[in-house]
């Protein structure tokens, strides 16, 4: 994601695949996200009794029905998981190192421009997976000289676009 | 020695194919991920595997069939569908023209524990 803080070199911000072996409780968690990766995060995350934000940029869920997706998110947020709508993250910043680190994130509201920071523990970016097939050369994957060569990729690049 | 494959890719550089799994270079096919307009599950992207694999080497003809689908979320509340959506229902053939019902209940193993899938609005 192409927002200060927010890149994977940055290595400030995680996804879901390093949420299972962080070295401390995730503490006060944001997310950045619809999809269901983020709010599968959310709930469980939650019921750890983590304190949990969502920022949501337009819908959650796409391309699932709305009816469904629309009681899920009340659902999640009676469980008390704080949903956020039409925020994106402008800066993500390292507060404090350490376990748990602090971060401080600041977020925006497409409509009205207002900013918000908050403290949290930990970001989690659950904004989709890119892939990385433009990267692809030859000279990786023996120059394909074999008479068939099966080329397969079942996940690309992790979820910090 | 850096040679770029010449895979043609979409405008989110996933590998166009075509319902055989192949993409523009005869010997390089993309299942998964990374496959344009293929969703990103793992189970379909296995049961691609094998098929192309099969036709490959097997000697088989059967192309993945990836119509209909199922899936799951796995929120608090689990929610699991299959087909198309209602909005993409409506989207197709008019609302007037769709009955759609909705029945919630609760699993059974949770009446034993009182918990509560439902909350109250």
């Amino acid at each position: 994601m192409d927002v200060p803080g927010c890149r994977a070199e940055d290595k400030i911000c995680i996804t879901s695949d390093e949420i299972f072996s962080l070295p401390n409780f995730p503490g006060k968690v944001v997310i950045v996200g619809g999809s269901y990766i983020a709010l599968e995060c959310a709930g469980f995350l939650n019921a750890l009794g983590c304190n949990v934000t969502v920022l949501v940029r337009d819908v959650i869920l796409r391309n699932m029905d709305t009816g469904v997706t629309e009681y899920l998110a009340e659902d999640l947020e009676a469980k008390g998981i704080n949903m956020l709508y039409g925020w994106s993250p402008t800066e993500v910043k390292r507060i404090k190192e350490g376990t748990p680190q602090e971060l401080s994130v600041t977020y925006k509201e497409t409509k009205t421009g207002e900013v918000r920071t908050v403290m949290a523990n930990t970001v989690i970016l659950a904004i989709g997976r890119q892939s990385n097939a433009k990267d692809l050369k030859a000279s990786r994957i023996g120059e394909c000289q074999s008479h068939i060569f099966i080329f397969i990729l079942i996940s690309s690049e992790s979820s910090t676009q | 020695m850096n040679y770029f494959l010449g895979l043609r890719l979409d405008a989110a550089d996933k590998i166009i194919v075509d319902k055989a799994e192949a993409s523009n270079v005869k010997n390089i096919f993309s299942i998964g991920d990374c496959a344009a307009g293929r969703p990103e599950l793992t189970p379909p992207a296995v049961r691609a595997g094998i098929l192309l694999g099969d036709r490959l080497c097997g000697g088989k003809k059967e192309l993945m069939d990836y119509t209909n689908i199922p899936t799951t979320v796995f929120t608090p509340t689990e929610y699991g569908f299959v087909g198309m959506s209602e909005d993409a229902a409506n989207e197709k053939f008019g609302a007037k023209n769709i009955e759609v019902y909705h029945a919630a209940r609760q699993p059974l193993e949770f009446s034993l524990s009182e918990r509560c899938v439902f909350h109250s609005d």
